[in-house]
């Protein structure tokens, strides 16, 4: 029992993850599932829906046609949507039924795009994983389908990894991230994944240095290192100061083109304990300790830890007890956190600061997100620094 | 890397054909690796001196997110590495979905790059062909079928379904159908029955295995009988039918 959530909701899965990245684009994208995983997606995982109009599909997936394995008629239901929506590409996605019975999507997926002539991505997406995972899948995918490497690499110009409405709400932080490149003589080539478009996932492959700006970036990252020799700074531009870094890092990454993940000097594990998305919450602890010399914080990674990208003393959280277990430790006097967390303190002595993430507590508030660059989070941060512990 | 799925009826021999070939190819100088896909978990127990390895379901029920390769992986006669896939508890649970998340760890687990096995020989049950023991001839996993079968009807006819789910895959550019192993039980017209079936699947008899007593002296010492018995006629044969194999499926 110990993966019962008493508290907390479970966080978006990877097939939103999928759709949220492929939002902007002018592909069909069909959910195989009984209209329960795409109502959640639809629903609650998407900031975006007011004043548009995006085709994401249920197959409609009944008993029957698990028990037969009808590959056919959910093509055929397929082919006929495309007859009339005329996309540009196809994504078929898996849930929970399909992955227990083990649907071919993949397989699904080259014969439709036979039978189209259109490109199909199917991704075994299953519900049981977070959403960064069919994120980064969806990155990957797309930049290895229509990446297209021709020349050097273009001097002073970036891609952005990661940028997801999962992880950025749909307030103005996509936008602030691409301006603080642009403002400083930066061009952004691909985005990925808000505000993208095919033909800058085409051009991004000529990009001199990527940014990573959330955990879902990194896979997508290492292949466009590997195949297209594109390093990488890992690391979310926060407030000012932080922002400052991130910059100068890229800089040195376009002259010495040799990755980095930023990470503070002489972090210990501490006092702060921040848990959420794994990049932003390294990049606040980074800001912390280095304008304000707070450098005990342990990052609690809430979707997955990825090694490469954590201090030895950070934390796979796996469940809610292991939250509560953590809090009860008293190791740690200040919480930064989804509101949604809060009440795991109960009756602790720990202050706690609120950084909304969309795959944790949905539309509760995504009209109350945090501009990550600038005044307000620069303030955040201070607060978290200054407030004295209780 | 060759990666060869073994398709065929419960009971029919694939196990022994597929341990003999693997001892066979391992004795030749590949590095050969055994999956057997099949609940019963006994592919590998002639290459392991009778020793039945736990299979990566049990160690995953075990371990957990921690299982590691060196508690799936196993190394057997001459080097051959050894692999079950294991199976839920008889009457219970789902055996194809077993294969999948078996096949998925080993993936995730990056055996195959860690071991870089010249050959690749997965040892599938073929009564069901339901999703999961089709996994083995999906994208990715084994690049040739060959379906081992006798003259008996239940055999052909598991044998003629094979041949359909690799067929209705022909789309999705899987796994090729590369022919039949007749591993004989000494009925009438065997080989003309067999030979039928050849004709209507559209593709080879590659080898013909002698219903032979020597498998069951081999069996009684825990052992295959290219090891026990190297130098006997069947032996022989397995060796034959090992070159055969080679040759019918090329690398892609
Ligand atoms: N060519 C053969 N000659 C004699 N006995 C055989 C031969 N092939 C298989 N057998 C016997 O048949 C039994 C079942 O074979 P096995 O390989 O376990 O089948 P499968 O793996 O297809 O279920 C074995 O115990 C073995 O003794
Ligand atoms: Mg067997």
């Amino acid at each position: 029992m110990s993966q019962l959530c008493v508290y907390l909701p479970p966080f978006s899965s990877d097939y939103s993850g999928v759709c949220s990245c492929l939002f902007d684009l002018n592909g069909m994208v069909i959910i195989h599932d009984a209209s329960c995983c795409s109502r959640n997606y639809v629903s609650y995982d998407e900031p975006r829906w007011f004043g548009n109009k995006r085709p994401i599909f249920c197959s409609g997936l009944r008993e029957i046609d698990a028990i037969l394995g009808d590959d056919d008629k959910f093509i055929n239901k397929v082919l006929a949507a495309c007859e009339s929506m005329k996309p540009e590409f196809i994504a078929l996605l898996g849930s929970p039924v399909p992955m227990i019975i083990g649907t071919d999507l993949d397989g699904i997926a080259q014969e439709m795009e036979e039978r189209t002539g259109l490109p199909v991505f199917g991704f075994n997406t299953t519900g049981f994983r977070y959403y960064n995972v069919g994120a980064a899948e969806a990155m990957l995918k797309l930049a290895a389908f229509y990446g297209q490497k021709s020349t050097q690499p273009i001097p002073s110009t970036i891609n952005i990894l990661g940028l997801t409405t999962l992880d950025f709400s749909d307030n103005s932080n996509a936008a602030d991230i691409r301006n603080l490149f642009e403002e400083n003589g930066f061009k952004v080539l691909g985005n990925y994944m808000v505000g993208c478009s095919l033909p800058d996932i085409q051009k991004s492959a000529q990009a001199e240095v990527n940014v990573v700006v959330t955990q879902s970036g990194m896979p997508l990252a290492a292949y466009m290192e590997k195949e297209w020799g594109i390093p990488y700074v890992a690391a979310t531009p926060l407030g000012y100061s932080g922002s400052v870094t991130v910059l100068r890092t890229v800089k040195q990454v376009c002259a010495d083109r040799k990755s980095q993940v930023i990470h503070a000097e002489g972090l210990h594990d501490g006092e702060v304990l921040i848990l959420g998305e794994q990049l932003i919450a390294n990049s606040l602890r980074n800001a912390l300790a280095n304008i304000y010399g707070v450098k005990g914080v342990t990052v609690g990674c809430l979707f997955g830890l990825d090694k490469a990208l954590a201090q030895d003393f950070d934390i796979d959280i796996r469940d809610e007890r292991q939250i509560r277990d953590l809090i009860a430790s008293g190791h740690y006097r200040k919480l930064v956190a989804d509101p949604l967390l809060e009440v795991l303190i109960k009756d602790r002595d720990i202050a706690f600061f609120s950084l909304p993430h969309v795959a944790v507590s949905s539309k509760l508030y995504w009209h109350r997100y945090r501009t990550f660059i600038g005044a307000e989070m620069e303030t955040f941060i201070a607060q978290i620094a200054k407030t004295p512990e209780h | 890397m060759k990666k060869i799925a073994i398709y065929g009826k419960g009971g029919i021999g694939k196990s022994t054909t597929t341990s003999n070939l693997s001892a066979a190819l391992s004795k030749k100088g590949y590095k050969v690796m055994q999956i057997g896909c099949d609940p019963k978990s006994d592919s590998t127990k002639e290459l392991m001196r009778g020793v039945k390895v736990p299979t990566v379901l049990e160690q995953i029920k075990k371990h957990g997110k921690e299982v590691a390769l060196k508690d799936i992986v196993f190394e057997g006669y001459n080097g051959v590495l050894c692999v079950e896939a294991g199976g839920p508890t008889p009457g219970i649970g789902c055996a194809g979905r077993g294969i999948i998340t078996a096949f998925e760890k080993l993936q995730e687990l990056g055996a195959y790059e860690l071991f870089k096995p010249d050959i690749v020989f997965y040892d599938v049950l073929g009564d069901v062909v339901c999703g999961g023991f089709a996994m083995p001839i999906r994208g990715g996993y084994a690049d040739h079928v060959l379906i081992v079968t006798s003259g008996e009807m239940m055999s052909m006819y598991a044998a003629s379904n094979i041949v359909s789910a690799i067929q209705n895959f022909g789309k999705r550019g899987y796994a090729k159908y590369g022919g039949l192993i007749l591993n004989s039980r000494d009925i009438e017209n065997e080989y003309e029955l067999v030979s039928k079936l050849a004709q209507e699947t559209n593709g080879p008899i590659i080898g013909v295995v002698p219903r032979d007593g020597i498998i069951q002296k081999a069996e009684l010492l825990d052992q295959t009988v290219v090891e026990a018995f190297s130098d006997s006629e069947m032996a022989h044969c397995y060796k034959q039918l090992a070159e055969k194999v080679l040759e019918v499926c090329p690398h892609v």
